[in-house]
């Protein structure tokens, strides 16, 4: 298949996806990887790495290594799940903005338009603030709902352009429901598009996951890269020297957010012939 | 009088992942002072290409793989970029098909007039680029008032002609046309190309003008090659090939125009498609769809490019035996 | 003219939505949070303020969701935001007048400079395509762009405030010194170094990476390819074909990605301790300060939307076709 052998040939896509692919193997095989339970408090506190504490322990004697794989489990399982409940309500009201047009298109639009403005970061701090219930349902839904607009807004103007294509109006004269042309025609053609939004959306949800945990947001006790970073900083991590506690899952944060903008950027470049070299 | 262009066994093309497809094979063109050439044929033979080619054009993944481009006796393909950059627009200029874009949409008219001539012409001052500026505008047919317009307040027509003013605003001695006139009606059009004519004769240059139109070259044009497949099929005086038209493919062609006046006749087109350029068939690339093939012979032999009258090439099969000592090169 | 009337009404038209969220939000979120904050204050606060804290809150269920709702807006319209919890009984207005300016001049210069040089290094990438340092700079931005705010603020705080300790681990300017008026400039400008940097190094490669496309994009369009044709100088296709058209969409970028930045430049601010909007949101968030929260998200959503505004209008100015939209 010429698109599977582009995509290998793809050095960003390569990367990217060996990352992904890496990072999911970590969560999947976190219970023989790390030595230790992420939660065990047996340990000897503030420990500086060691043999048998590979990043050392943490002000309240856990393994840092553990909680670091373990945590991966969690961080990817929300950053994926945030990103495509994200993807899925921008690429709807992206769809049916462009694909309806009319007063459908400019009410959408409007709102679009509204919650691109907004500064997400506040809004969700707001919001999550507000909930005081301890869990990361809640990180997930905020997220959602304030990072849709950016990706509706580029599907929206993607399908203005598709839905006067001459097989777009055969297909409508010929009197299949804009449902099926929607989602049978028109979505093949966009599905380019639609993944390079999903990595957006996938990016987005990281990095606002890790910066609301970061904040004590969400459920401060669920082990994630975002809480491990809220535990550090609370126990003055940088300033006992213990910057193996703070620097690792920052790391991580960035390279998994990495992964995703390179497919993003990667997906983008084999849809758009102009950006390939 | 003397030969201003000699385009020598150029062949110009594309580079694809899959290989090289080759748009302009083996081409072989001789341009005098003051002549007017046309270059007939259908979207897709290669005449763009060959034109990006010898103005020097052509971009990633674009490249010409072998040949000369002699101007004035120099090989433009060996200059640097420095060196042709002198010889773009003061010496060769070229207006692009479909000039819709070729406008900066954020500067006005004026200024792009201005920012060619203060990079060619040894003058600074605004006024003589005024001067050049609106006598250009009176020759292609449009109001003064419009030179301070920006391009999305000029219909496509118009733009067009701008286009085709900021071309011959340096007087250069060649112009190529890459279809100038296809957004323009009949009646602008032939009012232009008869300005660009009278430009011609009263200021000697030289113009490639590249058409689908065949119909338009057989009036002004002085010679007209005919291309197909990426190769020149036939070449003669316009005259002399409206009259008497060689190869099948320019006979089809003319078949295919009505003419004005005289008795109604059925039309004929050309039947098959042309073929895609990076497969093309073996032998004559026309023979698929010529009426006169010979089996045997034009599916395995590839015809080149032979004088069959005085002054008259065509690359035909039906004519290699009876031209005798021409020249294989024209 | 249109386009402007059109920009006004947005603006006045999120500007209300952004407020009516505000009002919204704590009406809508289970558990009951004003409970929790009544409860929580409970000792401390003095029987008015707790009883302009319910009226607040809505927890007076006398009064219908409406009036409440109006009367917020009498109040927002009068100035009165309410007052701090945790700087009680400081009113909001004047612990967000106090922090404001820091924020201000952090973010403010951080955008610009990353816009600016973003914008720059990005026609640099594009026109010198396949040179091996335009072609580094694309994976170097997307890194840094991928990079949390916070984390990198970490990492720069511990490397040259902790370790090296060639800058201050905090604050906004040295607090124990006793300069006054501009002999405290060097102070200032000595801490906001590294805040600064943090914001334009993370910024910096969104912009690059779009003014980079942009201009490829507008690279292969006609108009470009009749200049070259023309025989114009290099640098003059440069920027005033090719870059004068592609800074256009970037513009239309910076107004969305002005929300991340802002927020991404809270987070930064709470690593610094420096003592910008961001840091009090963060203080407020803690000990649950909801009428500061509050205020700050209006006053945060309502510079966004100035700054928009006034984007827009920059961008009118750059693209003459705009004023002849409406057609």
């Amino acid at each position: 298949m010429g698109k599977a052998r582009r995509i290998l040939r793809n050095k960003k896509a390569l990367t990217g996806a060996a990352i992904l692919v890496f990072l999911t193997l970590v969560a999947v095989f976190a219970p023989v990887i790390a030595p230790y339970g992420p939660n065990e408090t047996r340990f000897l506190p503030g420990q500086p790495p060691s043999r048998e504490h590979l990043l050392g322990t943490t002000s309240l004697g856990q393994d840092i290594f553990s909680q670091v794989v373990w945590g991966t489990r969690l961080t990817l399982v929300v950053g994926l799940v945030t990103g495509s409940l994200c993807a899925a309500i921008s690429t709807t009201i992206g769809l049916v903005a462009g694909y309806f047009g009319g007063w459908v298109d400019e009410i959408l639009s409007l709102i679009t338009n509204v919650f691109l403005v907004l500064p997400g970061l506040p809004l969700m701090i707001i919001i999550a603030a507000y909930i005081t219930v301890q869990s990361v349902v809640p990180i997930i839904i905020v997220i959602s709902i304030t990072g849709w607009a950016w990706g509706a807004r580029v599907l929206r103007s993607q399908m203005m352009t598709l839905k006067n294509r001459d097989y777009v109006k055969a297909a409508v004269i010929a009197g299949e429901s804009p449902l099926r042309i929607i989602f049978c025609e028109i979505f093949p053609n966009m599905l380019g598009l639609i993944v390079a939004n999903f990595f957006g959306a996938a990016l987005y949800a990281v990095l606002s996951e890790a910066g609301l945990e970061f904040l004590g947001l969400g459920n401060v006790n669920a082990v994630t890269w975002g809480t491990i970073l809220y535990w550090a900083q609370n126990n003055q991590a940088i300033l006992m020297g213990q910057w193996q506690w703070m620097v690792v899952p920052g790391v991580l944060i960035a390279v998994l957010g990495m992964s995703f903008a390179l497919l993003n950027f990667a997906v983008d470049e084999m849809t758009n012939p102009r950006l390939r070299r | 009088m003397s030969v201003l262009l000699h385009v020598e066994n150029l062949s110009a093309g594309y580079v694809q992942p899959e290989g090289r497809v080759l748009a302009a094979r083996n081409i072989n063109l001789q341009l005098a002072e003051g002549e007017f050439m046309g270059l007939a044929g259908e979207s897709g033979c290669g005449k763009t290409t060959l034109a990006y080619a010898i103005a020097g054009l052509l971009q990633p993944p674009g490249r010409v793989f072998e040949g000369k481009v002699l101007f004035n006796g120099r090989d433009l393909l060996e200059l640097s970029q420095a060196e042709m950059r002198k010889v773009r627009w003061k010496e060769m200029s070229i207006v692009m098909q479909a000039s819709m874009n070729v406008l900066n949409p954020v500067m006005r008219v004026r200024h792009q007039f201005y920012d060619v001539l203060r990079t060619h012409s040894e003058r600074h001052d605004p006024q003589y680029f005024d001067q050049v500026a609106l006598e250009m505008f009176r020759l292609v047919g449009i109001s003064p008032e419009y030179l301070d317009a920006y391009p999305h307040q000029l219909s496509g027509g118009m733009k067009q002609r701008v286009a085709i003013a900021i071309a011959l605003a340096l007087r250069p001695r060649l112009v190529i046309l890459d279809e100038p006139t296809t957004a323009l009606d009949v009646v602008i059009q032939r009012s232009i190309l008869q300005q660009i004519d009278s430009l011609r004769s009263e200021l000697g240059f030289s113009i490639i003008m590249i058409t689908h139109d065949l119909s338009l070259l057989v009036e002004i044009a002085d010679t007209i090659a005919v291309m197909y497949a990426g190769c020149v099929v036939e070449r003669a005086p316009a005259e002399e090939l409206y009259r008497d038209p060689h190869h099948p493919y320019t006979q089809g062609l003319m078949r295919s125009f009505p003419p004005l006046v005289g008795t109604r006749q059925r039309m004929h087109g050309i039947p098959g498609q042309p073929p895609n350029l990076a497969s093309l068939p073996t032998g004559c690339p026309f023979h698929p769809r010529c009426p006169r093939a010979m089996p045997g012979r034009c599916n395995v032999m590839t015809p080149s490019l032979q004088e069959v009258k005085p002054h008259h090439y065509a690359a035909c099969l039906l004519y290699a035996d009876a031209s005798s000592s021409a020249a294989s090169q024209a | 003219m249109r386009y402007l009337l059109r920009r006004i009404g947005f603006l006045l038209f999120t500007g209300w939505a952004a407020l009516s969220i505000n009002f919204i939000v704590p009406h809508l979120m289970p558990g009951n949070p004003a409970q929790v904050m009544l409860a929580k204050f409970q000792g401390r606060l003095s029987p008015q303020a707790l009883a302009a804290l319910t009226e607040a809150f809505g927890l007076n269920t006398d009064k219908s969701l409406f009036v409440q709702y109006l009367e917020y807006w009498k109040r927002i319209f009068s100035g009165d935001l309410g007052v701090s919890l945790t700087y009680y009984p400081s009113k909001v207005t004047a612990v967000l007048a106090q922090s404001v300016p820091w924020t201000l001049g952090l973010v403010g210069s951080a955008t610009v400079i990353a816009f600016t040089v973003g914008t720059l290094l990005g026609i640099f990438s594009a026109w010198r395509r396949g040179s091996l340092l335009a072609d580094g700079l694309v994976p170097a931005a997307l890194f840094f762009n991928s990079i949390p705010y916070f984390w990198l603020s970490l990492m720069v705080l511990y490397l040259f405030a902790y370790s090296l300790g060639r800058f201050p681990l905090a604050g906004g300017y040295d607090i124990y010194s006793t300069a006054t008026g501009l002999a405290k400039l060097p102070s200032i400008i000595h801490h906001a170094v590294l805040p600064l940097s943090t914001i334009v190094i993370t910024a910096l490669g969104g912009w690059l990476l779009t003014m980079r496309n942009n201009m490829i994009s507008v690279c292969s369009d006609d108009y470009v390819a009749f200049a070259y044709a023309k025989g114009l100088p290099d640098r003059e296709i440069k920027y005033r074909y090719a870059a004068r058209n592609a800074v256009l969409p970037s513009l239309t970028g910076f107004s969305m990605s002005l929300g991340f930045v802002i927020g991404g430049s809270l987070l930064t601010e709470v690593v610094f301790s420096y003592p910008g909007i961001g840091y009090i949101l963060y203080q407020a968030v803690t000990s649950l300060d909801y009428p500061l929260m509050q205020a700050i998200f209006l006053f945060i959503s309502l510079a966004v939307l100035v700054a928009n505004f006034f984007t827009d209008l920059v961008y009118a100015l750059l693209d003459p076709r705009v004023k002849d939209e409406g057609d």
